[in-house]
């Protein structure tokens, strides 16, 4: 692995621009668990790449954005309660950020395989202080998702990884809801993408003892689920 | 200084501070917006990239951690990954064709440069502007069909008829250049 630091700093590049897929993508997402955290070398490389790509985004010309657009924001912002600061979610899209330094996930393989990717997981999230032993959740049925969606549990983490994930209606979102003696709070949105979804979560267990994803329309969350429960797991 | 500013008007936002989150918005909406508009080439599709990356901010301050970089980094990466997103959706969505030429870059989008009230940013905006102009053309334009076209390696390999490991050659020496030049001003 160090004496092809050459093909990693490809796949790095390729990474931080979100270029990367199929094959590279899955080899990239294997380095970003196994090689990565523990190669200085490769660190450096990586968040030299990552500040590179952010300040890309400074050479498209500034636009002023129409004044709506901020007034949109303002109704939204009052519309969506914040959490007490123990809790965390990340959206699918900041777990992506998040995952660059530490964990990155692309999981597109065969349901057989997928005991393996979770040993693999299991492994990355190791690398935080605690063991962990990954969950199941149910579906309304009681069945668990065909695809398979598992929570890897830390002392202050879950990580939710899902595959073979169904989209949700056109203009719904799955939301995930944290819960405890039948109230919830709303920490996070996704959808999934080519049925995968990786999303990482903090969670205050003195809090909360419950994980829900339901399905509900793509607008701001209310004060409570009311859209349609897909899956829900006890948290560990 | 202006990083320090950033810093601070986090912290407030982390305490629910709309005030903070609002002057955020003002600071970066229009690098986020024009960076949105530049990927997807269309002004609801940008808005409502702009708009989410907020709120997501909004939701979930914590997800910026200082010590993986600066915040401008952090917010217009978040910018770009849900535009890259959009990108793709609609291009599963719609004709290749028809977004391709949206994704052409918008002739009257300089004129609003104005807006932009930061010296700071404006500065490492030319600074980002230059390190591109330094690279060889054939590197700039991968960079650019990857990062404001938010293609894959493979499709930037397929459009210009190039193998792809040409393509990641040419990606990661543009990197490298771009790392040291910009860094080095940074």
């Amino acid at each position: 692995m160090a004496d092809d630091h050459g093909r990693i700093d490809e796949l790095l590049a390729g990474f931080a621009l979100r270029s990367l897929s199929g094959e590279d993508a899955r080899e990239a997402d294997r380095l970003l668990v196994e090689h990565v955290p523990g190669c200085p070398l490769c660190r450096e490389t990586l968040e030299g790449f990552r500040a590179v790509a952010g300040d890309l985004a400074l050479a498209a010309p500034p636009v002023a954005p129409p004044e709506l657009l901020l007034a949109r924001l303002r109704r939204d912002v009052a519309r969506v309660p914040r959490r007490p600061t123990p809790v965390v979610a990340v959206a699918a899209g900041l777990a992506a950020i998040l995952a660059m330094g530490t964990l990155a996930f692309t999981l597109g393989r065969r349901a057989d395989e997928f005991a393996s990717e979770r040993n693999l997981l299991a492994a990355a999230v190791a690398q935080m202080p605690a063991g962990v032993s990954p969950f199941s959740f149910m579906d309304e049925d009681g069945e668990e998702p065909g695809g398979g969606l598992v929570g890897i549990p830390n002392v202050e983490r879950v990580v939710l990884v899902g595959r073979g994930l169904p989209l949700p209606a056109p203009g719904n979102v799955y939301r995930v809801w944290l819960g405890a003696d039948g109230s919830y709070v709303p920490v996070a949105d996704f959808l999934p993408e080519d049925g995968v979804v990786v999303l990482g979560l903090r969670v205050d267990r003195q809090r909360f003892d419950e994980l829900l994803i339901t399905e509900e329309p793509d607008a701001p969350p209310g004060p409570a689920p009311r859209g349609v429960r897909r899956w829900s797991a006890p948290l560990p | 200084m202006e990083e320090g500013t950033d810093l601070e008007l986090h912290r407030r936002l982390r305490e629910g501070d709309r005030e903070a989150f609002e002057d955020l918005y003002r600071r970066y909406a229009p690098s986020a917006y024009g960076l949105a508009l530049r990927l997807t080439g269309q002004a609801p599709l940008a808005q409502d990239v702009v708009h989410d990356a907020f709120l997501a901010l909004w939701r979930a301050p914590e997800a910026f951690d200082p010590s993986r970089g600066s915040f401008r980094t952090f917010l217009l990466s978040l910018v770009h990954h849900r535009a890259v997103d959009v990108v793709r959706r609609e291009e599963r969505l719609r004709g290749r064709s028809e977004r391709a030429a949206n994704l052409e870059p918008r002739t009257d989008e300089d004129v609003a440069e104005a807006v932009v009230a930061s010296a700071a940013l404006l500065e490492r905006s030319r600074q980002v502007r230059e390190a591109l102009a330094a690279l060889p053309e054939a590197q700039r334009t991968v960079v650019e069909m990857a990062y404001f076209g938010g293609k894959t390696q493979a499709r930037i390999a397929e459009e210009l008829g190039i193998p792809l490991g040409t393509v990641k050659t040419r990606t990661l020496a543009a990197m490298r250049t771009l790392r040291r030049l910009l860094l080095r001003e940074d």
